[in-house]
Order: C-alpha cells, then structure tokens, then sequence
C-alpha cells in the first residue's frame, strides 16, 4: 500500500518534472518510473515532444563576430545593423538628422552622450548586441540573461501568457516570453519602453520582438530579430547578431560610479574631459587647482 | 595584439566611443619620468592621472572588466609609483588623452585597450 503511495508520488513528480523541463531546459535524463500506466503516459508525453532536442544555452557567450575584433577596429563606431530599419515619413527624415548630427558632433571632437554614457541600460534589443559577454543560465521556466555590460539582467518566461499591450508596464527589457520550437527558442518582448531606443530608432508601445536563438554549430549561437511596429516601420526591421561560447570568462560586475570622475555632461548634450578641460596647455606655473590632494583611501 | 612585454592588448568595444572623438587618434605622445597622482579603477571608465615636472595629465582606461581582461588589477598602480606612458592626446590641446600604454616600475607594459 505505502509502496504504491511512494510509486505514485515519484511518478507524479517524474511527469512535472518533465512538463518544466520542456518549457525551458535540455531533456533530463532517462526516468526513474514505477508503473506501467506512468511509463505510458511518458512515452506519450515524448512522442508529442519535437523530435529536435532542447539544446543546452547556459554558458558565457560574447559577440560573433567581434566588430571591435583587432587593433585597426579600436576607435570603430558601431552602426545599426543592416544600414538601419525601413521608417515610415516623417520618423525616416527625423531619424537621419539625428544620425548626421551625431556623426558631426563626434567628428568635430565634441561628442554627444548616449544613455551608456550616462550608465543607463541598453534594453531590449540593444542589449542582445553583447558590447560585453552574456551569461545566459536555463532554469526551470526561464531563460535568464545576465549582461555583464551594466549589469544588466532579463527574464524570458516560460509558459506564461503575453497580457495585452496596453496592460504591460513599459520597461527597459518588456515582458518577454518564451517557448521552444524544435531547437529554437522563440521569443516575444513587448512593452519596451518609448524612451528606451537602439540607435535611436523611434518606436511606439506597440513595437513587438521577436527573437529566434538557436545553436548553429557547436559553440556558436545565433540571434535572428525581427523589430514590428507598423506606425513607424514601412517593413519589419530585420538582423541577426551571432555569439561564440566562452566559458573561461569570469563575468564581472559592471555598475558605474555616482559621478563619472573623467567626464562631464553639457547642458548641450555633450560630452567631455573633466579635469584640464578649461586649463590652457601653456599655464604650466599656474596649475595648482589641478593637483589632487593625496589622501590615502 | 601583443605588446613587447607579452601583455596582449584587448579593444574597446563601443561604450567609450564617444569619447575617442576627443583625442587624437593619428598622435601618440609620450610621458616619461612621470609619477600616479592618482589611479581611479571605476566604471565605466577607469583612469590615471600622471604628473610630470609639475605638470597633471589626466588619461582615460578602460573598464574594469576590460582592464581586467588586458591583464590589469586594481592595485596594478597607486599614488607615488613611477611610470612612463604614451597616449593619444586631447584634441583641444589640453593636458591628457587616452592612454595607449604604461610602464610600470617593474618594468611590464600594460595597455587598457
């Protein structure tokens, strides 16, 4: 009697251990089963299961190729990705002098501030451009990414179900949920916030993400992104950022001082070197308000 | 890349790029016989200040994770140490830039970038 209790029980923990695993992580290993009537309902739980296993995401992974790759790519500018979106009128004409404002200002020396620069988050999709690695940890109903570029954390959740619109609250991440397809791990982000932007690329609360993320060969994971937001988008805004494994690397934190001690933010929006910004070069005698006290702390 | 040292180089992705417009990419000056005033291991960007004859040169780094990763540790340099360095310097002539490379007194080149 208490034997077909304890039975019972194991099997029952055996299927919903089962059920989570295909909601976010690889297959477990093969059941421990008591019963027959388990064991049928198991193998029918597999049957319905994709033939494709969950592949295993967990792990560091850095951006593929690396655009800053090589000593000639150090001062590179990063651009939007596939030349920028498709925007409708008047946000295109907006968005290019935007664009070709900024590319002066940095020309001229005088360059503007982003959120980075002032240590915001990047957000969705921003952050899935990995400037530095992503820790992604599959548990049990979620996909976590941890972005060691500001610290930065989003949660793809499984079985869940999108609320509409209108009820998400704006964030810098949304609200992402996601399933798999065979091996690939669809996901839906909704609810960036307005002000959250990549490359300054306008949006609406309606802008809809969608990521498809699946392992290309060993080691290497693909991102394809498709950006929907038909009031200011003539067509889906499509791009793929690529990821290598790299597991040696020991993810740091990355959250910015109070107060930047190398540069300030001008009421103009740029920005520039704090300390000898307003000191001439030839005034070597007179330089006394630049020397630091050297306190020990 | 790898410097004579042996210590390699690691590049900047795009977070500081907005502050290399500042500098002078095509220059690389040199400071020798300078001294730490100061040596700030912060986010997003870590920095140096060097003194020579007097004279302050406030140089911008790297992160810590990318110092880090080019081989540097927050107690790599401190007030007093004696250093050579070259850097790009400001674009609008005032003292300092970005620092491309520091010797240290043990005579290891690191650079932050």
């Amino acid at each position: 009697m208490k034997f077909t209790v304890l039975a019972a029980l194991a099997a029952a923990i055996q299927l919903s251990l089962s059920s989570m695993a295909q909601a976010a992580m690889p297959e477990a290993g093969s059941a421990k089963v008591a019963s027959p009537a388990v064991q049928a309902s198991t193998d029918k739980q597999q049957a319905a299961r994709p033939a494709k296993k969950i592949p295993n995401i967990s792990g560091v992974w850095e951006i593929y190729p690396d655009p800053f790759g090589g000593e000639e790519n150090t001062f590179v500018e990063l651009e939007p990705p596939e030349g920028g979106p498709k925007l409708r009128e008047p946000y295109a004409s907006q968005w290019k002098a935007r664009r070709a404002d900024r590319n002066a200002k940095l020309e001229a020396g005088t360059p503007l501030a982003d959120p980075s620069t002032l240590c915001l988050p990047e957000g969705m999709p921003g952050v899935m451009g990995a400037i530095f690695a992503l820790q992604i940890l599959q548990t049990p109903g979620q996909v976590t990414v941890l972005a060691e570029f500001l610290s930065q954390v989003r949660r793809i959740k499984f079985n869940k179900k999108m609320p509409p619109v209108e009820e998400v609250t704006p964030s810098f991440f949304g609200y992402s949920v996601g399933r798999w397809e065979g091996s690939t791990l669809v996901v839906t982000t909704l609810g960036v916030r307005e002000d959250t932007q990549f490359f300054e690329i306008p949006h609406t609360n309606e802008m809809k993400i969608t990521e498809r993320i699946r392992i290309t060969k060993p080691g290497y994971l693909e991102n394809k992104i498709v950006i929907e937001d038909p009031k200011v988008l003539l067509e889906p805004y499509r791009f793929t950022f690529g990821y290598k494994r790299n597991d040696q690397y020991e993810m740091t934190e990355y959250l910015c001082e109070k107060e930047d001690p190398l540069l300030k933010l001008n009421p103009d929006g740029t920005v520039q070197m704090k300390a000898g910004s307003d000191k001439p070069r030839d005034d070597a005698g007179t330089k006394t308000e630049n020397k630091e006290p050297r306190s020990s702390h | 890349m790898a410097l004579a040292s042996g210590a390699i180089a690691v590049v900047m992705p795009a977070v500081a790029h907005h502050s290399f417009a500042m500098f002078d990419k095509e220059k690389l000056l040199e400071l020798n016989d300078a001294t730490v005033s100061k040596f700030s291991w912060t986010n997003p960007h870590s920095s140096l200040v060097l003194t020579v004859n007097g004279v302050d040169y406030i140089l911008e780094c790297n992160s810590t994770n990318m110092m880090s990763r080019a081989g540097w540790k927050v107690n790599t340099l401190k007030a007093g140490d004696k250093v050579k360095a070259t850097y790009h310097p400001l674009r609008n002539g005032n003292n300092g830039g970005m620092l491309k490379t520091v010797t240290l007194p043990n005579g290891q080149t690191l650079s932050p970038w």
